[in-house]
């Protein structure tokens, strides 16, 4: 959305801008105000006043200048700048297949933006080279170090380098960085560690890192929403990630909550039997969440149908709906009951999950809907599963015509 | 390496992936056009002949099926389609493999395979 | 005589130190909203975006259409809103008793069936008359219902909106599905976010491929450019400033993103003000802190939203007219925020800011132009002082617009031609010259005509932006409604 440069130096103008026209209007404040308390002097209001419009006459000037300079410079940067990367590119792709020779010593930025790139696109053996030409180059050390600290601004873009660069040795640099105690870096961080962490191979490795990051987000108190990204950005890790989650001692319910999250997401079965002892948790969000996973997993064992049907009439509304949901997972004669039940539920919201719910139970959801559209006494219960009928249709038009 | 030259299209919107494919195929002795975009592209179409195109699922100015059924409908099977897309894009592959697709590559990718994959559907 | 020489002189001192302090106020604010904007301009990567929409990591959205007597140009924006490349959403068109071809157009169209449909009402509004489902595009609903103002249709189609999220939007806001994303992250980063705003931007003068501006190009009369660089200051320096300080007062009505059930929590819209956007997020604010509910609300520069903007004199007099009484509507309403520090920045300097010089700046212009002309009569006037005061302000005004010339070169998609780069320019010099005056003036009436033509959507067709923080006082001009 934004040009990354000439914009901080725009600010700097702009400052001085500001102070040009403070100064003067400072001065003009208090000899008005001055004026009122003693005599009236006109000659000096009005040299002042002169002043004032020099000064802005001159701030103005500075400005255009600038910002005209600018869009003109700014052009040709851009051109210039895109040439040269491609340059680099095409390059970096020649010293990947052996047909030129990698430089010595210190990368332009324009060079390392392209190995960057690079990094992004290639899988397999040739991203891995990539990865060691920018740590045999350096750039990884100068990341790092520039993502520790000085202005966020210079932080925030080295922290995205490293992300796009996913090199295992920078992982603890970023660790550290979801420490920090300026949000932006933190979320950053976090986000840039989960990256590096879907990239590092060794089994042994992932799972240390894991831990080390799990420790970090928890401790960092990363919002619910950051922290299932980050789940999500751990690709092939994430595995690891929400067992070192889940086995912290006593940790936040935002994390737990993503955790269970990212496991209905990714469908990680393996972790089938926690999601099933969540569903008991005191915490009314990891239910929730446990609820969800459940019903996403598709896994439900005999011993925890229990739970999920006094889930069903729990007081708090986003459990029931649901517990609506994972009520597919019952064996189908109590999912039909128990659904047909919650269809008369207090809350219009559950009463759409349910109805929602039978729709997804095959023929005899379908027929049970039916029935409950011709017979069901409450009208708010026959209004609600016409109404998901309806909303099914749709879905069978687009099936059958494509 | 083997296998025949072909004039090859791919529309890819990433740059880096443009000059990626752009090397990969140009060393492998195939001549590329590339497009930034479905209208960049569906003007190359028309004024050109491929022997194979590489097509990006992900585009920012249109639907790449949309652009595949086109090409299905006004060149036939007569010319190989590779579609390109993200990870975790199942459902967009599946509906580029019954639109008409002869192959799929997701990105990030390894150009060997890519290569692999060209070299194949330009054998069929 | 020299009573009223004396009354003369010290209103017009009055004027001059609160336009000097006006100035230095917005100045400062200008420069915190350009460093937020730069600092956030940096946040989001397009990879991690990519990430996140591959991952299926994301909020579903309810768009949220209103509209009113649209039939030339209604199907054209559903189109464009139906076809937005969002993973999962759907739009909500409301026909607010239109008594054109607005429906046949939209049945037409999108091929609409009747179907009795069951919702909770959770905000009451004015009969719904009927709900029609799409048979081509599933996630669209229309609804006709009885005429009730853009509030009340608005509201009802909450009531009918089933994802977390919420977008009211102008009927000709052109979304991009970049910006749902880019604005939707804000409530992820923070589960305390209850509303994001997003930047407006006129779209006049670019050319549409697609669903989405391509090749922008000056528009072609000068009401228009002017406003460019107008959206540009409000958003870009306005807003940005006043997030920094959490205390935003406005998310535009073209396009803002809401928790949908912190807008019921509140009662939804207002029907009672032709300021509705405004006014929610002021009434969001205040039940919040009164149930002690942790919130925040934001305005996020990366999610750029695109509207027509009116192209003649009238149609734009009678836009800002509207929004400058929907401006003192809505304050008079909240006038128990007014420096209370029950709630905190906005009740200390928010409100009292927005009293001060925003609703009162105008009346202050008017009335200080006013007092020198008859100082002039009278024989009073320092011609000096005159001349130099007027140059000065003209100056200072001329230099905020040339910042936001400047935040606007450094956007992506911005002005490129060389002649459209001397008319954006020539625009940044012209405003103060004349048109700032002219809307100082429609503001400065609308201050009095407060009571009447409440919640009508008004007689411009095209509502576009509902309201924008009015160019303040002093020939400082700050859209800030929009």
């Amino acid at each position: 959305m934004w040009r990354r440069y000439g914009d901080v130096t725009f600010a700097a103008v702009f400052a001085v801008v500001v102070s040009l026209e403070a100064v003067p209007l400072g001065f003009l404040t208090w000899t008005l105000a001055s004026r009122l308390v003693g005599g009236s002097d006109g000659a000096r209001l009005a040299t002042i006043l002169l002043g004032a419009v020099g000064s802005t006459a001159a701030a103005l000037v500075l400005l255009t200048t600038y910002v005209l300079t600018y869009q003109h410079v700014s052009t040709r940067h851009e051109r210039v700048q895109g040439e040269r990367r491609r340059a680099w590119v095409a390059r970096w792709l020649r010293v990947l297949d052996g047909s030129d020779v990698a430089p010595v010593g210190t990368l332009k930025p324009e060079a390392v933006d392209a190995l960057l790139a690079l990094r992004e696109t290639l899988r397999g053996s040739d991203s891995s080279r990539v990865a060691e030409l920018l740590e045999r180059h350096g750039a990884v050390v100068t990341l790092e170090r520039t993502a520790g600290h000085g202005r966020t601004r210079r932080r925030l873009d080295a922290i995205v380098a490293l992300s796009n660069a996913r090199i295992s040795s920078s992982f603890p640099t970023l660790v550290t960085g979801v420490a920090d105690t300026n949000q932006i870096i933190s979320v950053a961080s976090a986000r840039a560690a989960a990256r590096t962490l879907a990239r590092i191979e060794d089994l042994f490795d992932r799972d240390r890192a894991s831990a080390a990051l799990a420790r970090a987000v928890d401790a960092a108190q990363l919002p619910y929403g950051i922290v299932e990204e980050v789940v999500v950005l751990a690709e092939d890790a994430a595995q690891s990630l929400i067992h070192a989650l889940l086995i912290r001692d006593r940790p936040r319910t935002s994390t737990v909550r993503a955790a269970i999250d990212g496991i209905g997401r990714l469908q990680l079965l393996v972790f089938a039997e926690e999601v099933v002892r969540f569903l008991s948790d005191p915490d009314v969000e990891v239910r929730a969440a446990a609820l969800r996973a459940v019903g996403r997993l598709g896994f439900l064992p005999q011993a925890a149908h229990g739970v999920v049907i006094a889930a069903l009439t729990d007081d708090v509304d986003f459990i029931r709906i649901h517990a609506a949901a994972a009520a597919r997972l019952l064996p189908r004669p109590q999912a039909l009951a128990f659904l047909n039940e919650r269809l008369g539920d207090r809350s219009w919201w559950v009463r759409r999950a349910a109805a929602d719910t039978l729709v997804t139970l095959g023929p005899a959801g379908l027929a049970e809907l039916g029935r409950v559209v011709r017979a069901h006494p409450d009208r708010f219960a026959r209004d609600i599963a016409e109404q998901a009928l309806r909303d099914h249709v749709p879905t069978l038009v687009q099936a059958v015509v494509g | 390496m083997g296998g025949r030259v072909a004039a090859i299209l791919a529309i890819e919107d990433d740059w880096t992936v443009r000059t990626v494919l752009e090397h990969t195929l140009a060393s492998a002795g195939h001549d590329v056009d590339v497009a930034p975009g479905i209208s960049g592209g569906r003007k190359l179409l028309a004024d050109g002949k491929y022997d194979m195109i590489l097509l990006d699922l992900n585009l920012p100015d249109g639907n790449g099926l949309d652009l595949l059924r086109d090409i299905r409908r006004d060149l036939g099977t007569a010319v190989p389609v590779l579609v390109l897309t993200g990870m975790r894009q199942e459902d967009a592959v599946v509906r580029g493999l019954e639109l008409g697709a002869d192959d799929y590559v997701t990105k990030p990718f390894s150009p060997p395979e890519l290569l692999a994959r060209v070299r194949r559907c330009l054998g069929r | 005589m020299s009573v009223l020489a004396t009354l003369l002189t010290a209103f017009e001192v009055f004027a001059i130190v609160y336009f000097a302090v006006l100035s230095l106020l917005y100045s400062a604010f200008a420069f915190i909203g350009l460093r937020t904007v730069i600092l956030e301009s940096r946040q989001t990567s397009d990879t991690e975006l990519r990430d996140l929409l591959e991952g299926d990591v994301f909020k579903p959205v309810s768009i949220l259409v209103p509209a009113f007597n649209e039939e030339s140009s209604i199907v054209a924006s559903v189109l464009s809103f139906v076809r937005l490349h969002y993973p999962k959403f759907e739009v909500i068109v409301v026909s607010d008793g239109s008594t054109d071809g607005t429906m046949e157009q939209l049945i037409e169209a999108f091929a609409l069936v009747e179907e009795p449909r069951v919702w909770a009402r959770a905000i009451p509004t004015a009969p719904v008359i009927r709900v029609m489902r799409s048979l081509r595009h599933p996630g669209l609903v229309v609804v006709e219902k009885e005429n009730g103002g853009k509030s009340d249709a608005l509201n009802a189609a909450i009531n009918i909106a089933r994802y977390p999220l919420i977008a009211p939007v102008d009927s000709d806001s052109l979304l991009d599905a970049q910006a749902i994303l880019r604005a939707s992250r804000n409530f992820v980063k923070d589960d305390s976010v209850i509303a994001v705003g997003g930047t407006v931007r006129p779209l006049n003068g670019a050319t549409i491929t697609d669903g989405r501006p391509t090749n922008l190009r000056m528009p072609r009369t000068w009401i228009e450019r002017l406003q460019v660089i107008e959206y540009a200051r409000a958003f870009f320096l306005g807003r940005a400033g006043w997030t920094r300080f959490g205390a935003l007062l406005i998310v535009s009505g073209a396009f803002g993103l809401f928790r949908r059930d912190a807008v019921v929590r509140v009662g939804g819209f207002w029907t009672g003000t032709v300021g509705e956007d405004m006014e929610l997020v002021m009434r969001l604010h205040k039940e919040h802190v009164k149930q002690g509910l942790p919130h925040r609300i934001v305005f996020s520069p990366d999610p750029i939203c695109w509207t027509e903007v009116p192209s003649d004199l009238g149609t734009l007099r009678r836009q800002r007219n509207r929004w400058h009484r929907g401006l003192w509507t809505n304050l008079w309403r909240h006038r128990d925020m007014l420096l209370n520090p029950r709630y905190g920045r906005l009740g200390l300097f928010a409100v009292p800011y927005f009293w001060l010089f925003e609703g009162l700046g105008p009346v202050i212009e008017v009335l200080g132009f006013g007092s020198l002309v008859v100082s002039a009569a009278f024989g009073v006037l320092d011609l000096n002082v005159f001349w130099l005061f007027l140059c000065l302000a003209v100056l200072h005004g001329m230099v905020l617009s040339q910042v936001a010339a400047g935040v606007e070169a450094m956007l992506l998609q911005r002005y490129s031609s060389s002649i459209d780069r001397l008319i954006l320019f020539a625009a940044s010099l012209a405003e103060f010259l004349g048109f700032h005056q002219i809307l100082a003036v429609e503001r400065f009436l609308a201050s009095f005509q407060g009571r009447r033509k409440r919640g009508h959507w008004g007689t411009m067709r095209r509502t576009g932006i509902s309201s924008v923080e009015s160019p303040t006082a002093s020939h400082v001009a700050v859209p800030n409604n929009r």
